[in-house]
């Protein structure tokens, strides 16, 4: 049971405060709402080259970090298809210095032109080391566009191509802090040992004076409901065939999420799952393989993927595959099984709990959900789901005209003449 | 009351150098081997970590990875899906890894069954058969996932400079895709033997148990052993060439720059942790602000006190545009004789005292931190005094102790250097 005192400052931001008397440092998260699905498709990559902008200097500050390292801290970000995250962690007494340096970024960015001109090089090099650079690296970039024809899910966060990074202009950056960086469309939850009145008085001190805008409407294109088999076959230089399957599943506030998430958990079960058991071991089909899901906010993706063992077929995976799945649609998994399921999250939920900085990012989210009391309900919810419930939702699920599926082949090594 | 703020003017600042460090509780098993416990009176959550002296330098082959990887494939009354389930009714989980020293399992779960579970893993492991059939599928699978990382001009090139660097050595040793196959069970099996059940050198413990689980727990490891004699280290010629391995079609380089250096018991190690902090251990350091946030050539770069059982290391990593390979060197280098020459502006020092007094009261935040941080200095004969001295030395260094120890161990023409691209 996570507590939390919960209020509003008069510009809009909504703020969680979490007590943890039991350590020395204290987390200051701030979540924004806006992620690359909230992008122009034509400038894809924004949210995230925006993250690293955030950190080149504040209206009255000329760097972020600095302050922060002098006061015995350290801070990061991260963006995704739906947020844009960033939590500071630092000794507790030296709170104030991450309020002020976060209070000031959410005021007005600095816009430095040679800030700017970095990021992009330093964005660009993160595009190289981790998508073009990489075995398998490509595999998003692909698979997106192919599971999405109109949600900009279609694009990864890191964008669709280098040339939208590359002519990113400061018009479009300051366009785009004008938008969605303003209190009422941002979370701010601090966690530390203080008391309420406390964290009341230093964020209003520190945010109070921030103008307060309208959060800006979001009006996303509904992705339809697909309706064919979707197959795309790549060579890429790699030296095993790999095998994405990508099925669509309910969006993160529906109930249809959380037994998704269950159903990944049962079926891609390391050693003892069904997949494992029959692709693996029985058949000696695949090297390895797993099931999980994205967790995205809207419509999302429930995947199954692994790599051939080289010299099988994909044909034979594909068939294979569909028979485990079916297996899930026509038999429901076993009281036994349910249990254990309940019990490795049990097992998890400690230790997620256990760090304070994950504590201040969940209590986060679920306010972006809607109530970061979200967060205490989820336990009730995943114990009340029943085997019929996880047959349904396979169901749902595992059928090929809701199925995105991408195969890896590696490329036959060229004769030189 | 709403006075106006400056918000030009940092807000005050204080660091706290006191941390309380906990000492575990000592318990020994029948046979002499050490459990550590430390409590953790805030939650449920448990974690067990056994530690063998069965890290890959024992083999010349890649037998204690599958070894390792292959603990809980099976014995000759369970499969290993029957043990995973097992394991799933007690909600636990548990992970193995493998170093060149050492292999690990790590064992997850809830106070309320601890014990039980604890049971399970150790008959399961104890008596491991290894099956044929589940090695067979392992090395293949390892094979394919090595071919895999031998793709990645990081893999490359970290490959590379640790064969250079400990040429010769047990740590210089290399696994190639070709190794796997002429492994089998009874390699396994023999190394199981001697490194694992004459291996387990302790068992660190962070829960919350009583005295009759305590009792037991301790009795369930009276079948092992911790006999296996310390390896020392025959002489080894590191190398300190220029090493530039080709990778077609590669749009980033790889790099590793460093040297042969010493480990956590050297009396300048320390002050190596001040002089490594600055030069690229964290996000303001100089090698980030003038290669990232200055030139834009990465995405990341750091700098690294690795070490082992029987010596040290210090490494320099990153990827670059390969456009931009030339002058990163020049830059590193540039970064190195800075260091070496010039004294540290007196605010970069308190920046950077600050920020590690900080890395240090995180890493003691917790039982889980705590152990960790006894458990390394245990490894090494050493205790807490050691953490209090590296308090004591970030406190009171001088620019000029840094300039010396920089001048001392990081001349550049004593570094090997590998890229990769």
């Amino acid at each position: 049971m996570l507590h939390f005192h919960r209020f509003q400052l008069a510009n809009g931001l909504t703020v969680i405060f979490h007590q943890d008397k039991t350590t020395p440092m204290a987390v200051v998260n701030t979540l924004y709402d806006v992620g690359a699905r909230d992008e122009d498709p034509n400038r894809t990559g924004f949210a995230h080259l925006f993250e690293h902008l955030m950190f080149g200097g504040s209206v009255n500050i000329p760097d972020f970090d600095s302050p922060l390292q002098r006061a015995g801290g350290e801070s990061n970000a991260f963006t995704s298809n739906d947020i844009t995250n960033y939590y500071d962690v630092l000794p507790s007494q030296n709170i104030e210095t991450a309020l002020w340096l976060e209070s000031d970024r959410m005021l007005s960015l600095a816009f430095s032109e040679k800030s700017l001109e970095v990021q992009r090089s330093v964005v660009i090099e993160e595009f190289k080391q981790r998508y073009l650079n990489q075995p398998y690296g490509d595999v998003w970039l692909a698979l997106r566009p192919l599971a999405y024809k109109v949600h900009p899910y279609q694009w990864a966060t890191i964008g669709k191509e280098i040339s939208h990074i590359e002519h990113a202009t400061m018009d479009q950056v300051k366009h785009f802090f004008g938008t969605y960086y303003h209190p009422s469309n941002a979370i701010l939850t601090v966690g530390g040992n203080f008391e309420n009145a406390q964290i009341e008085d230093l964020v209003q001190k520190w945010y109070g004076d921030i103008p307060g805008k309208n959060k800006p409407a979001r009006m996303l294109l509904r992705e339809p409901q697909q309706n064919e088999y979707r197959t795309l076959s790549l060579e890429r230089k790699v030296p095993t065939p790999a095998f994405y399957y990508a099925f669509k599943m309910s969006e993160r506030k529906s109930a249809g999420y959380y037994l998704a998430d269950v159903l990944s958990d049962e079926i891609g079960k390391e050693k003892s799952g069904q997949l494992d058991l029959q692709l693996k071991k029985e058949k000696g089909l695949v090297l390895e393989i797993s099931a999980y899901i994205l967790g995205s906010l809207d419509e999302g993706l429930f995947m199954v993927s692994g790599k051939l063992v080289p010299g099988k077929s994909f044909e034979e995976l594909d068939a294979a595959l569909w028979q485990v799945l079916d297996g899930f649609k026509s038999n429901p998994i076993s009281e036994n099984d349910l249990l254990r399921l309940r019990r490795k999250a049990k097992t998890s939920r400690a230790f997620q709990e256990q760090g304070l900085l994950n504590r201040a990012m969940n209590l986060s989210f679920f306010e972006l959900l809607g109530d970061a009391e979200g967060i205490n309900q989820e336990e009730t919810i995943y114990n009340s789901i029943k085997a019929e419930d996880l047959q349904s939702c396979a169901n749902e699920l595992f059928v090929p005209s809701n199925c995105s599926r991408l195969f890896i082949h590696p490329e036959k090594p060229s004769h030189e003449s | 009351m709403n006075h106006k703020i400056n918000r030009a003017e940092a807000p005050g600042i204080q660091l706290e150098s006191e941390i309380n460090y906990l000492q575990p509780e000592r318990y020994l098993t029948g046979n002499g081997i050490p459990v550590f416990i430390m409590r953790n009176t805030a939650s449920e959550a448990v974690k067990i970590d056994l530690m063998f002296d069965a890290g890959s330098k024992y083999d010349e082959k890649p037998v204690a990875g599958l070894t390792t990887e292959m603990l809980l494939a099976g014995t000759s009354e369970k499969s290993m899906a029957e043990i995973n389930d097992q394991i799933d009714d007690f909600g636990g989980y548990f992970n193995a890894s493998v170093s060149a020293d050492h292999a690990y399992l790590s064992i997850y779960g809830l106070n309320e069954c601890t014990v039980p579970l604890v049971q399970l893993i150790e008959d399961a492991i104890f008596n491991a058969v290894f099956p044929e059939g589940e090695l067979e599928r392992m090395k293949k699978e390892r094979k394919e996932k090595l071919k895999v990382s031998l793709e990645k001009v990081s893999t490359l090139a970290q490959r590379q400079f640790q064969a250079a660097l400990f040429a010769g050595s047990p740590y210089g040793r290399l696994n190639h895709p070709e190794d796997f196959a002429e492994i089998t069970r009874e390699h396994l099996l023999r190394f199981f033997e001697n490194q694992f059940k004459r291996g387990l050198r302790k068992i660190n413990w962070v829960g919350n148990p009583s005295e009759e689980e305590i009792k037991s727990f301790v009795t369930v490891f009276e079948r092992w052993a911790n006999e296996v004699p310390e390896q020392p280290l025959a002489e080894f010629q590191p190398s300190q060439e220029k090493i530039a391995l080709e990778k077609k079609d590669a749009v980033q380089t790889g790099i590793r720059i460093g040297k042969l250096l010493f480990d956590r018991s050297h009396p300048d190690y320390h002050k190596m942790t001040v002089v490594n902090t600055l030069l690229g251990e964290y996000f303001g350091s100089r090698l980030m602000s003038n290669i990232r946030e200055d030139k834009g050539y990465t995405y990341g770069i750091g700098s690294y006190l690795g070490e082992n059982q029987s010596s040290g290391y210090f490494v320099i990593a990153t990827e670059v545009g390969k456009e931009f390979l030339e002058d990163t060197l020049v830059q590193i280098n540039l970064e190195l004789e800075r260091l070496r020459n010039e004294p540290v502006p007196q605010e970069e020092l308190d920046l950077v005292r600050n920020y590690l007094l900080g890395q240090f009261l995180r890493g003691a935040d917790g039982p889980f931190a705590m152990m960790e941080l006894f458990s390394v200095a245990e490894s090494k004969g050493l205790d807490y005094g050691f953490y209090q001295e590296a308090l004591t030395t970030v406190l009171k260094i001088t620019p000029v102790e840094i300039q010396s120890t920089a001048h001392q161990h990081l001349n550049s023409n004593e570094m090997l250097v590998v890229t990769a691209g």
